[in-house]
């Protein structure tokens, strides 16, 4: 899942960038006063680091056993999380309150990590420690990664997320100057302005490209 | 609750009407949506480790020539020199290049720039790249991924172009060409694929299993089985099966013509080919082995004939200006 080592690097720090911009975003909207969907922060910041340390290998986040099964309970736990949040959504919209659910596609590129982290514990044939040398790409011995099917439908599925939030994102920067909308699920509402919309879809367009690349690689 | 899908926003209600509005709000934009995606799927494979190195060029730009009329051959190695003199540079800026394609399409604003270049970079691979779609060697079928893959984005950037000449057009690829010029080219599309399988060559015992032997090879277990089986089943039955593609793909053609729900069913045929093709011949663009370059001409004549289907909506502008 790797690529040109080169080329990894680029996305590695890319996807560093993305996490503190997802960082910085929790602490302005504390701060501010303003809205933003802090599950979806907190995935975009773990989601940065740890592809960062899949595609940098010399970070040293994601390069042992241990710290890979750690991951992987990380991602486990983050895609129930997210099944939950995807179930209220669906729930809530059944009960008549408007637009709701934005949370389906953090659940599938949750579930593509554990896939992903998954992947990395597969011993490779030439090396004893799994999470290096089990890297797809990386292991002399070829064949096709477990699952490929599921790999393919990840890839498409984060390559359409992309277009479509391409194509929100005039939309989406025009928010900022409608009225605050109100916010609170079933406490006292409150009016706030939602934090830089544009700057978090833009995120995210950029790490749902990064997924691709990363799962596009493990087809070698 | 998120205003966009996806989005890290406020967490407010928000209304249907503005959650509507944030929808693509009809079939010809969810088409474009659909042709940037795979633009931006060819950028990402164009990164593989693979395409940067010089046998990508040596081996499989400048096998492109072969077959090919001199004039045409040369050409095509000419072009594959150039990659083979700075690999990284130059595919690195084909990657980019196609991955911007596809978000410019995605992005309203960049819409006709992003169709616009995508129509020049691809007659342009078409040509140095799949060399015609080997169309000049005798080989080429629909199996085979004819006309080139290549070429029906550039037919699709044209058919999905944000133009709406005829506003009484029943289908989104009527558009912005009429439905006359419409019509034409699919039949020119179709056709063109039923006469490529009567060719001499295709007219022999094995030249269906030939061309789909191996194409399962490193690829998820359930294509290898459908392929194998496929090849199994046509050896040494390649002149009935070609003549039978042959008349499948000139009925697809000639029944644009037909009225209401027959057009429907031929498009849905349209599609189903589409698929076979796409499974069967291309082993899903064959992506497996990190020297898949793109998808194929598969999930693209399936777009096609998509944009075929008898729709009442119409082009709309957007809250940017753009029609799409």
């Amino acid at each position: 899942m790797i690529g040109p080592t080169w080329l990894a690097a680029i996305f590695g720090v890319i996807m560093l960038v993305a996490a503190v911009v997802a960082a910085v975003r929790i602490i302005a909207a504390w701060r501010a006063h303003r809205t933003t969907d802090y599950q979806i922060d907190i995935h975009n910041i773990l989601m940065g680091v740890s592809m960062a340390g899949m595609l940098i290998p010399s970070l040293l986040i994601v390069t042992t056993g241990p710290s890979t099964i750690a991951w992987l309970v990380v991602w486990i736990l983050l895609t129930i999380w997210f099944a939950i949040s995807v179930a209220r959504d669906a729930a809530q919209r059944r009960d008549g309150n408007g637009f709701t659910g934005h949370h389906l596609p953090h659940l599938v590129m949750s579930a593509a990590m554990v896939y992903m982290f998954a992947v990395l514990l597969v011993p490779a044939s030439d090396s004893s420690d799994p999470a290096i040398s089990g890297m797809p790409g990386m292991n002399a011995g070829g064949g096709l990664v477990p699952l490929a099917t599921l790999d393919y439908a990840f890839v498409i599925f984060v390559v359409g997320y992309t277009v479509l939030v391409v194509d929100r994102l005039p939309a989406i920067a025009a928010m900022r100057s409608r009225d605050p909308q109100v916010v609170g699920h079933g406490g006292a509402a409150t009016t706030a302005r939602p934090l830089a919309p544009a700057t978090a879809a833009i995120n995210n367009i950029v790490m749902a490209i990064t997924m691709g690349y990363m799962l596009t690689m493990m087809f070698a | 609750m998120s205003q966009v899908p996806g989005t890290a926003t406020s967490t407010a209600a928000l209304t249907p009407h503005a959650a509507r509005s944030l929808v693509p709000t009809d079939w010809r934009r969810w088409l474009q949506l659909a042709l940037a995606a795979i633009w931006v799927f060819d950028g990402i494979l164009q990164d593989q480790t693979y395409m940067f190195s010089k046998d990508f060029s040596v081996s499989f730009l400048a096998g492109m020539a072969e077959g090919n009329p001199d004039w045409i051959a040369s050409s095509i190695l000419w072009a594959a020199h150039i990659v083979e003199g700075n690999p990284v540079l130059v595919n690195a800026g084909f990657a980019t290049l196609q991955l911007g394609i596809g978000l410019a399409i995605a992005f309203r604003p960049t819409l006709r720039l992003g169709l616009a270049v995508s129509i020049v970079w691809s007659l342009g691979v078409w040509w140095f790249g799949e060399g015609l779609g080997m169309l000049l060697t005798g080989g080429a079928t629909a199996l085979a991924g004819a006309p080139g893959a290549v070429l029906l984005y550039a037919v699709l950037a044209v058919l999905l172009w944000p133009t709406v000449k005829d506003t009484s057009a029943s289908f989104v690829a009527a558009q912005p060409l009429g439905i006359p010029a419409a019509k034409t080219v699919w039949v020119v599309l179709w056709g063109g694929l039923a006469a490529l399988n009567l060719q001499p060559s295709q007219l022999t015992a094995d030249s269906v299993s030939s061309k789909v032997s191996g194409m399962g090879d490193g690829q998820p277990g359930w294509v290898s089985f459908l392929i194998n089986r496929f090849a199994e089943f046509s050896d040494h039955n390649g002149v009935a099966l070609s003549i039978i593609g042959a008349i499948l793909l000139a009925l697809v053609a000639v029944g644009i013509f037909l009225p209401g729900r027959w057009t429907r069913t031929v498009l849905v045929a349209a599609v189903v080919v589409a698929a076979f093709i796409w499974v069967i011949g291309e082993a899903l663009g064959a992506p497996f082995g990190g020297k898949g370059t793109d998808v194929n001409s598969g999930p693209l004549l399936a777009l096609i004939a998509l944009a075929y289907w008898p729709t009442t909506t119409k082009a709309v502008t957007t809250s940017t200006g753009v029609s799409a």
